[in-house]
């Protein structure tokens, strides 16, 4: 069955449950639909030369009149980029989204679609007009979950999405048990691994699709501990190999004040821990709460990519984190920094003297007044491999309940890649709202930002203009009782 | 029983009397100048004698005349109080009549209406503490101790009473304790105490559960007392067991077995600060107010211990332990919203997409937990033309001549970012072994044979000769 045909197929199982009930008190809908307009200015980098000879100077740098640095291939050409012209561009996102309960018990069905409508193909994924991000029928029992179709697992893996089913089992409470399986999707796309969107986008696609299958073990020591061991494997459909096999433990354990949560992903396809992770965060008199946690990290890569092979390493990293609450004045002080270090790389010439290190910073002072005012000081230093960034944020605004707000914002920051020529400086800011009438709420933002460019003559200094506007429609509430579920659930 | 016999008749004779006596206020009655003049108080208050309370102000104008002619005494224009509504519950015929039967000596009326060791004539309104001597020998007042209901009716029985004067009506000395309105439940056992002060409108100010509660349904409705609350605000002052560190993660085992203590205080709104889509059956089972009514607890951003401000990066391990319960308080569309969302949440800073690549460099939260690195990074890069393929062909590492040289250490330490401008073909150029410089990619702990065995399609794209021919 082709993608577009499954789709509907889903959809149209889904609608069926829905509609074929006959009412009754536990029959309901609740939804709402979304359209947002954004549109922003984007301006690109163009490629300019001139001939080799007609640079003055000697070697593969040299710099113009101008200022501008070129790189020069000997006989041939003096390369830059000097800025394009600023692009307008302007998106239309409409969702819709909608639960309904068809009356027979503990049967539900779930569905949340996107259409895009994009001026140009400079904001990313405008061409992918139609996606469904879940589609799928549920039958909810107080042991036994099953839920079929389009849906999303969250788990220590992430978050993704895949057509197929999946079935819980709480029956040996405080243990549960969840099988599921399917064909799995592009991460985050919404699509099938062989759809244009990823055909489009790498050289070598994936040539078939996968299919899905994981399991989660949870269990549970009353209120104060609980884990998760999670293992997924995901095979091409013609059985030839994998694109992902992987193990996953998340676990969190409470007392008193202290909380500890541990976290541990491994690929079994290029043996590499990705993500190992102990935090504990404690939760001190006087409203001052602390958090230190140790990290190793090293990216994951699906197997159907090169990118494994290239022994991508990782980092380690320690954080220290506190913040300091006082309610009866709304304040509230934050601080904290981090420090990580690359593996070794094994690669690259020692003497260009890359960063192999990195550290972080940052400072935060909120206030949120009883009268609805709140205000927002930031202060952020980030420096490591590929990018550093100096800046903070200010924001002020007042809230008037009911998910109605206003606020501004303003930011500046000067940033530098490690990896190209010169710097930037950001500074702007714009106001921002929402505002609730009913089942009607209305979003909208303006802003303006600044960019400055240092050491890139080449670049002339401009102003973005963004602006967006979005209205979304609550529809329906949920049947008088939702589906029975087993005491401690909640 | 004696006791319940004797009250009953006290009770209404002393409402009687105070109900008459307590009228003509602007013209009191000067008792004390007519000392000695009236052998008897029935000469004036028949009524009390015979218990007829029609008559207990049997003297006229007239019979004032008779000495107050204007002639050897100033003429007084003195009529008999009207008659004012209380809420006293007494009756003097039933009164002695219950002292009676039980064998109690008749009761003078000095005995109620002067003070102990008062001259003659020296009377008032009946004195409380005459009362309690021998309703509630020792007691206040104002006290628990002391069965209201003996001198008082109900407020609702009291309709004569003025609004002014229920809002006179003394408290008892608790009331003002800070701890009386989180505490004040014991007393539902007592209803009738609280009946002769209160009515339903003075509980449902606060209770949102009222009409469900039997000893608020017991007091009644009251319009005056519905005038009097109808500017004050509820109080909901938060009970000590609420303030514990482990109550945000206990409470639901309390609100299951205690539902309808809840609803004292919370309304559904309450809950759904937190809980999403309905709730559970204790919250669906809470009364439900109308949009804009202030009663009921109003709960907002009500962070669970551990949910630090940096929660939104670091939620990962607690929702996927399961400890958290997520759907408690959070649907899986809010998820959504940020996971594959496009605009509406505001997760990054402002003008963040202006400023990113530090955060994108150092991973600091996984970009890739919503955005797609080849189809949503690369998507951007390339049309702005950063990336290696596009209408620039790359225009990140401008200027840098001897990036050749760093891009090994560098690649291998950001690859992520690296892919968000680079395709394959990029670097097969140089790190394929069939073409190019053939440089090996692999780094030393590389093991090829289990690579192979979980996918030999990737080792084809650059040890085949065809790519393409690693596919089926």
């Amino acid at each position: 069955m082709s993608g577009p045909s499954r789709a509907l197929c889903m959809l149209l199982t889904v609608g069926g449950v829905c509609l074929l009930a006959a009412p009754s008190r536990a029959q309901g809908i609740r939804g709402e639909v979304t359209v947002r307009a954004g549109t922003l200015e984007l301006r690109g980098l163009e490629r300019d030369s001139l001939p080799e000879p007609a640079v003055p100077g000697e070697g593969l740098s040299r710099t113009l009149e101008d200022g501008t640095v070129v790189t020069c291939i000997p006989e041939e050409f003096c390369r830059w980029y000097p800025s394009g012209d600023v692009s307008d561009v302007s998106l239309v996102t409409q969702e819709v989204s909608f639960a309904a309960w068809p009356g027979i018990e503990g049967v539900s069905g779930h569905v949340h679609v996107r259409g895009r409508y994009g001026t140009d193909g400079l904001w990313p994924r405008a061409d992918q007009e139609f996606a469904i991000l879940h589609a799928y029928a549920a039958w909810d029992r107080s042991d036994l979950r099953v839920r079929a179709g389009r849906q999303v697992r969250s788990n220590g893996l992430g978050w993704f999405n895949f057509d197929g089913a999946a079935v819980l089992w709480r029956g040996f409470d405080p243990v549960r048990l969840e099988l599921y399986g399917g064909w799995s999707l592009a991460p985050n796309l919404d699509v099938p691994r062989t759809g244009s969107l990823l055909e489009d986008a790498v050289d070598f696609p994936p040539g078939d699709r996968g299919l899905l299958v994981g399991v989660e073990v949870s269990a549970r020591a009353g209120r104060r501990a609980a884990g998760t061991l999670t293992y997924q494997r995901e095979i091409r459909e013609d059985r030839a190999g994998l694109y992902g096999e992987r193990i996953a433990f998340d676990g969190r354990a409470t007392e008193g004040r202290l909380t500890l949560d541990a976290s541990l992903d491994y690929d079994l396809g290029w043996k590499e821990f990705n993500e190992v992770m102990l935090r504990g965060t404690a939760a001190l008199p006087r409203g001052v709460d602390v958090t230190i946690q140790a990290r190793r990290y090293t990216p994951y890569f699906e197997l159907w990519t090169i990118w494994g092979a290239f022994s991508p390493v990782g980092y380690d990293e320690a954080r220290v984190s506190a913040g300091w609450s006082i309610p009866e004045t709304g304040f509230r002080l934050e601080g904290g920094g981090a420090w990580r270090n690359y593996e070794e790389a094994d690669a690259g010439a020692a003497f260009v003297g890359l960063d192999e290190d990195g550290w972080r910073g940052i400072g935060r002072a909120r206030w949120s007044g009883t009268n609805g005012w709140f205000g927002d000081l930031s202060y952020r230093a980030d420096r490591g491999s590929g990018a550093a960034r100096y800046g903070g944020d200010a924001a002020m605004g007042r809230e008037f309940g009911g998910g109605r707000y206003l606020a501004l914002r303003g930011t500046s920051s000067q940033s530098f890649s490690e990896f190209r020529l010169g710097g930037q400086v950001t500074a702007g800011g714009g106001v921002d709202g929402a505002w609730t009438l009913g089942e009607w709420t209305v979003s909208g933002s303006l802003a303006l930002y600044r960019l400055t460019y240092e050491d890139r003559p080449s670049v002339s200094d401009w102003t973005q203009r963004r602006a967006q506007l979005g209205i979304s429609y609550r529809f329906g509430t949920e049947p008088v009782a939702g589906p029975a579920r087993p005491a401690g659930n909640y | 029983m004696k006791r319940a016999v004797l009250t009953v008749p006290f009770a209404l004779a002393l409402g009687a009397v105070g109900a008459l006596l307590s009228g003509p206020r602007a013209q009191p009655f000067p008792h004390a100048e007519h000392a000695g003049l009236f052998p008897t108080c029935l000469g004036c208050h028949a009524g009390a004698g015979s218990g007829d309370s029609t008559r207990l102000f049997s003297v006229t104008a007239e019979d004032c005349a008779e000495c107050h002619d204007g002639a050897e005494l100033q003429a007084v224009n003195w009529s008999p109080p009207r008659r004012e509504a209380t809420n006293l519950a007494f009756g003097h015929g039933e009164h002695a009549e219950e002292l009676a039967k039980a064998g109690e000596p008749r009761l003078g009326c000095a005995g109620c209406h002067a003070e102990d060791g008062a001259p003659a004539m020296e009377v008032r309104l009946a004195v409380v503490e005459n009362c309690l001597s021998c309703h509630a020998p020792g007691e206040p007042h104002l006290s628990y101790s002391v069965d209201c209901t003996t001198c008082h009716l109900p407020l609702v029985r009291a309709v004569g009473l003025p609004v002014e004067r229920v809002a006179e009506l003394p408290a008892m000395p608790d009331h003002d304790d800070p701890d009386f309105v989180s505490e004040h439940g014991e007393l539902a056992g007592r209803p009738e105490t609280c009946a002769i002060c209160h009515a339903r409108e003075s509980c449902a100010r606060c209770h949102l559960n009222a009409d469900r509660l039997a000893p608020v349904v017991a007091l009644g409705s009251d319009t005056r007392i519905a005038r009097l609350v109808a500017d004050r605000p509820g109080q909901w002052p938060e009970p000590a067991s609420h303030r514990r560190p482990e109550w945000l993660w206990g409470h639901g085992d309390v609100a299951r077995e205690s539902t309808a203590r809840c609803a004292n205080c919370h309304a559904q709104r309450s809950c759904e600060a937190c809980h999403s889509g309905g709730g559970p059956p204790a919250v669906v089972a809470l009364p439900r107010v109308p949009a804009g009514d202030p009663r009921g607890v109003q709960i907002a951003d009500v962070r669970p211990p551990g949910h630090t401000p940096d929660f939104a990066t670091r939620h990962g391990t607690a929702a996927a332990a399961g400890l958290l319960q997520c759907s408690v308080c959070h649907t899986e569309r809010q998820c959504a919203d940020c996971h594959a969302g496009s605009e509406k949440p505001r997760f990054h800073a402002a003008g963040f997409v202006l400023r990113h690549a530090p955060e994108a460099f150092a991973r600091d939260s996984d970009c890739t937990a919503c955005h797609s690195g080849e189809a949503f990074c690369r998507d951007c890069h390339s049309g702005l033309g950063l990336a290696s393929e596009g209408r620039t062909g790359g225009a990140f590492h401008d200027a840098q001549p001897t990036w050749l040289l760093a891009h090994g250490l560098a690649a291998r330490q950001d690859l992520e970012s690296c892919t968000t401008c680079h395709e394959e073909r990029s670097c097969l150029r140089c790190h394929s072994a069939k073409a190019g410089f053939r440089v090996s990619p692999h780094g030393p702990d590389f093991d090829p044979a289990h690579a192979a065995d979980k996918s030999q399609q990737s080792c084809g794209i650059c040890h085949l000769t065809l790519p393409e021919a690693a596919r089926p």
